[in-house]
């Protein structure tokens, strides 16, 4: 096993289009490191480019002590299991686990008791005398994993694994890869995992630490509470959580104490938050999430009015559309607080929770709301 | 490569075992019996004169695309068997064969007429020698004649005129002659021959001979048998499938009484007649003629390699073949009545031709007639007389109008040469 | 039928006029396609059905009467026919079209599979000119070549051998089928080929593990086509082949066939026959996998 490093990574295609900017990234040994960020973002780019699948424009990538870039995708010490899962169609299913040994002349005992093992572990014996075709796609799914873990490989790559299961499936995988992960830890066999996909569920129930990537570039790299409690920026505080951040063009001046202006409405700032303020007063970004804007009496101190447009009830909760100075708002309340009379073009009251609220700067995104 | 086998050959001439026996090619096309005939031919000259001889034969098929590669290439057989109309496009100067007078001695020359020699002679060198001559004449049926109370024409007149009172006495599906397709171009030219004197291509000037007039008035004559009935018209002929006269039923139930074609082709058209008797009728006189028009050409010719390394030999095998009693009782007639005399005589002599062959060829080389143009025979220009005929029997243009198509169309080929 | 025909009663006795209306239109429906099925099928297969009936016709029956069942079956065709009018007997020209067909069938499969494979795979300096090359080569006409090529086999000292015929298909003469390969491996993903070198597979042993086997039916296709086109080439053989010992069938088949001599056509279809017979039966053979080549362009991932 062994950790892995990419040091100012850039990946420039032939046609002279930049997909990766100089990405630093460090993985520990043993590490499930999810990389998230929406389509175009370069993610299976950079998963490619430490496979071996994809040439390195510049810098380099280490796994454990050894600079990779020029080594062939089976030197690596690397397995993958792709999103189509690319199960050899006319092997049967032993001898797409066991390929990869094949190919380097193992003893045949040897092959045989590691696909024994793993198959026992994947739970798939009953599989082994089947086609590819002849598999459901769970089944499929399993077996790619198990072609990957057989190799015992220094870094696992996964590429969007789970995206072609339907959503039951898909919560299952989860928990299996999951506990997969964490078994070979126990078992003292620690995974160095690097896991691409575009689902923020999966990045944030599956992940040790979360790499959020953006147009080529990393945005934050950082454990699941701290991207969703400390968003680095806009863009993060906006990728992570469900509903969306509420993220809205505001003023913040610092005079008498500190205030927000959100179009003619203006609200204190409460000292929770100003001991974090690290701004110097200006156009910002003004955040907060649906969970933390909550539904106040009319009038109160420090909230925005607002219209409500679309009542959304999931029953243990509910989703209110709100429309305060020309910006869209979601506000989510435990369904238990909700007054069933409200209906849309009521007006009411929000109070932005000042534990919760993110000020990001408007220009560069970074929030400034993290403390000195 | 080229060198070092000359190189080799020489050293074995020098030791004296190449200059006796040689081994010879000979390439032909042909049908079965042709090819089998050749086989024995080869097989008693070359032992006769010590030579190995490897026979190479085709289908008619490709065959002039093999022979153009290899000429090309410069590996043709020693001996060829060459289609007399090739011979211009192979060596329009002459020099694209041996020259077969420089063998004079090995060769008996003699057994062929000058007019067969001149047929095959360009740039004044003797490129090939005749295997048999052959011309176009009427054949009719005589049955079909008899059953209709006429007799069997000799002069177009009475070739227009029994149309009418055939039809009357058997029906009117019955034709005394069929002229459809090429037949129809180069029966034009007999009738221009006969008219005019005049071949269709001068080789003096390489222009077409007769006048747009002269022309105009074979094609007219032409449409006068369509309307006399004398002939199916073309556009009925290709709808009822353009079938092959020979393979026609018309044909073998004697219901078409009449063709124009060439003499060496008796038997393919008298075999499958099951009603009455094929009959060579030499050339109709038309009017006021003083000659027959015939149309007579080498059907084909043996050539010698001009960069065989062995010319003596081959042609004393060819000599053999030709003129020598074991080959020619060999060869036979698979070529046709053999154009040199020798040969003529001893199959003759032996009974090995049909009287009516005879018969037949010996019209074709009694016969008068213009020089008859190799360039005739040229592939484009056969199908430039063929197409324009076709438009003319289809109404497409006027009689005026094909005869001015044919004069711009055929000189601007002639122009190449 | 005899179990059935009670219960279809007693069923469409419990049947309304319009439903038994509709159900008698759908049997004349579908027996009136069945018929022109049957009778379009029957007309395409008319010449093939004929060329089989007149090869046991006498000569002269063949043009005497037009239907397919000989009035008097005789072998005669075929035993005349086999024999010919050379030395040898058409079992030399069968044996000779297979020592021309075994070699060149191979070495396209293989030539022409690694030649695609470089090509829909592969980045590498000149590829665009080269692919171009290729496509115009497959545009070029047959004839600008010969003369050119038959100088350069005369050089090499080939004449009269087979090596022109397939030594260029080893070297993936055949633009055609290289053009073919690499379309159905444009629609084939990449992905099995990306796990091979994952798990330690260089490019040449993904070839033969991996797209190979992928690209079986189209491999099929090709050595399918290869064997038929061999099988019928007529110019090639004629051109550079000259002793009659190493004729193929397809020339030995026009051998006796002249413009001016009438000529056996029953030896002539009798021997067309015996010709087919073999491409008839490779055909059946590989069917399965034929189709499968034509009608799936990509594999089920």
């Amino acid at each position: 096993m062994a950790g892995l490093q990419l040091n100012n990574v850039d990946k420039t295609y032939p046609n002279g289009f930049k997909a990766v900017h100089g990405i630093d990234l460090e993985i520990e040994d043993g590490e499930f490191m999810v990389l998230v960020g929406p389509s175009g973002c370069a993610k299976s780019t950079t998963l490619r480019m430490i496979a071996g699948l994809e040439t390195i424009s510049g810098g380099e990538v280490r796994i454990g002590d050894t600079v990779v870039n020029d080594l062939a995708p089976g030197k690596r010490g690397i397995a993958m299991v792709f999103q189509n899962y690319a199960l050899y169609p006319h092997m049967k299913v032993t001898k797409n686990l066991d390929f990869g040994l094949r190919l380097k002349r193992r003893p045949k005992d040897e092959i045989a008791r590691a696909t024994t093992e793993v198959s026992h572990t994947l739970e798939i014996e009953e599989l082994l005398d089947r086609l590819p075709k002849e598999l459901s796609g769970g089944q499929a799914q399993r077996v790619a994993v198990g072609r990957a873990l057989i190799k015992s490989p220094e870094v696992f790559l996964f590429d969007e694994p789970l995206s072609n299961l339907d959503a039951k499936l898909r919560a299952s995988m989860r928990v299996r890869i999951t506990d997969l992960h964490k078994r070979l830890k126990e078992e003292g066999r620690p995974a160095t995992v690097v896991y691409v996909t575009h689902d923020q569920v999966e990045a944030m129930t599956m992940g040790d630490r979360i790499c959020v990537m953006k147009d080529g570039h990393i945005m934050q790299v950082a454990d699941p509470v701290t991207l969703y409690e400390r968003p680095a920026n806009a863009f993060v505080g906006g990728f992570i959580g469900m509903p969306e951040m509420n993220l809205a063009d505001a003023t913040l001046s610092l005079d008498d104490g500190g205030r927000i202006r959100l179009g003619d409405q203006v609200i204190d700032i409460e000292p929770d938050l100003a001991s974090r303020l690290t701004h110097k007063g200006g156009a910002i970004t003004f955040g907060i999430r649906p969970q933390h804007f909550e539904l106040v009496a009319p009038g109160a101190a420090n909230a925005l009015t607002g219209i409500v447009r679309i009542v959304e009830f999931l029953g243990h909760e509910v989703n209110l559309h709100i429309e305060i100075e020309g910006n869209a708002f979601i506000s989510v309340i435990p369904s238990e607080q909700f007054d069933r009379s409200m209906r849309a073009g009521d007006t009411v009251a929000l109070h932005p929770r000042a534990r919760n609220t993110q000020i990001f700067d408007r220009d560069t995104g970074q929030n400034a709301s993290l403390g000195g | 490569m080229k060198r070092s086998t000359t190189a080799l050959a020489t050293v074995l001439a020098l030791v004296g075992f190449g200059a006796n026996a040689a081994e010879l090619r000979m390439s032909w096309w042909g049908g079965d019996s042709r090819h089998l005939a050749t086989q024995e031919g080869l097989k008693v000259c070359g032992e006769k004169h010590g030579h190995v001889m490897k026979p190479e034969f085709t289908g008619w098929s490709g065959h002039l695309e093999k022979l153009s590669t290899q000429l090309a290439g410069g590996t043709e057989a020693d001996i060829m068997q060459v289609n007399w109309p090739w011979l211009p496009l192979f060596s329009a100067d002459g020099t694209g064969f041996a020259d077969l007078n420089t063998l004079g001695e090995i060769i008996d020359l003699a057994s062929w007429s000058d007019a067969a020699k001149a047929s095959s002679t360009l740039g004044g060198k003797l490129n090939g020698l005749p295997a048999s001559q052959t011309g176009l004449i009427y054949w009719f049926n005589k049955g079909t004649f008899d059953a209709a109370g006429l007799a069997v024409p000799t002069t177009l007149a009475e070739l227009v005129a029994s149309a009418a009172p055939m039809k009357e006495k058997l029906g009117d599906d019955h034709f005394p002659l069929y002229l459809v397709g090429e037949d129809v171009s180069k029966w034009m030219q007999n009738i221009v021959a006969q008219n005019t004197g005049k071949g269709l291509i001068d080789n003096e000037t390489m222009k077409v001979a007769p006048s747009a007039e002269e022309l105009v008035a074979a094609i007219e004559t032409y449409a006068m048998l369509v309307e006399q009935g004398v002939t199916p018209a073309w556009p009925d002929a290709a709808a009822a499938g353009n079938i092959k006269l020979h393979e026609n039923p018309n044909w073998a139930a004697g219901k078409i009484a009449g063709t124009y074609v060439w003499d060496s082709t008796y038997f393919k058209y008298s075999d499958p007649i099951t009603n009455g008797e094929l009959i060579p009728a030499g050339l109709l006189a038309v009017d006021g003629s003083d000659n027959d028009g015939v149309y007579r050409k080498a059907s084909m010719v043996f050539s010698i390699s001009a960069n065989s390394e062995n010319t003596e030999a081959a042609a004393t095998v060819l000599n053999c073949l030709l003129n020598e009693p074991e080959g020619i009782a060999a060869m036979a007639t698979a070529r046709g009545l053999p154009a040199s005399s020798v040969a003529h005589k001893q199959l003759a002599d032996n009974g090995k031709i049909v009287a009516v062959q005879t018969e037949a060829n010996n019209m074709v080389l009694d016969a008068s007639g213009p020089e008859v143009s190799a360039f005739a025979e040229h592939p484009e220009v056969r199908s430039i007389l063929k197409d324009t005929m076709e438009l003319f029997a289809y109404g497409e243009i006027t009689a005026e109008e094909a005869a001015g198509d044919i004069i711009m169309n055929v000189n601007e080929v002639l122009e190449k040469y | 039928m005899s179990v059935t025909t009670p219960e279809v009663t007693t069923a469409t006795s419990g049947l309304t006029a319009h439903q038994l209306r509709e159900q008698r239109r759908a049997k004349i429906s579908a027996t009136i396609r069945y018929v022109i099925l049957a009778a379009v099928g029957l007309l395409m297969l008319y010449p093939l059905i004929w060329l089989i009936g007149a090869s046991f016709k006498t000569n002269s029956e063949i043009f005497a009467n037009p239907g397919f069942i000989p009035s008097e079956p005789t072998l005669d065709g075929y035993i005349k026919g086999w024999q010919t009018s050379t030395p040898y007997t058409f079992a030399r020209f069968f044996w000779n079209t297979f020592l021309i067909i075994f070699p060149k069938v191979l070495f396209t499969a293989i030539s022409a599979t690694m030649v695609a494979y470089g090509f829909a795979r592969f980045e590498f300096p000149g590829k665009k000119i080269l692919f171009a090359t290729l496509i115009a080569i497959l545009l070029l006409p047959n004839v600008v070549t010969r003369i050119p090529q038959y100088l350069l086999f005369r050089d090499i000292g080939w004449l009269d051998s087979f090596l022109p015929l397939w030594v260029p298909s080893a070297f993936a003469g055949d633009a055609f089928f290289v053009f073919m390969l690499i379309q159905f491996l444009r629609a084939v993903p990449r992905d099995m080929e990306e796990a091979a070198r994952v798990d330690g597979a260089n490019s040449f042993q993904t070839l033969i593990f991996i797209v190979v086997p992928l690209l079986k039916p189209a491999i099929i296709s090709v050595c399918l086509f290869q064997f038929m086109w061999t099988m019928n080439d007529f110019l090639g053989p004629l051109i550079y082949i000259s002793s009659v010992e190493k004729y193929p069938v397809s020339l030995a088949l026009k051998l006796s066939i002249d413009t001016t001599e009438a000529f056996e056509w029953n030896r002539i279809l009798a021997m067309s026959v015996l010709a087919i017979t073999p491409a008839l039966a490779v055909f059946f053979i590989a069917q399965k996998h034929f189709i499968e080549g034509i009608s799936s362009g990509g594999v089920k991932g």
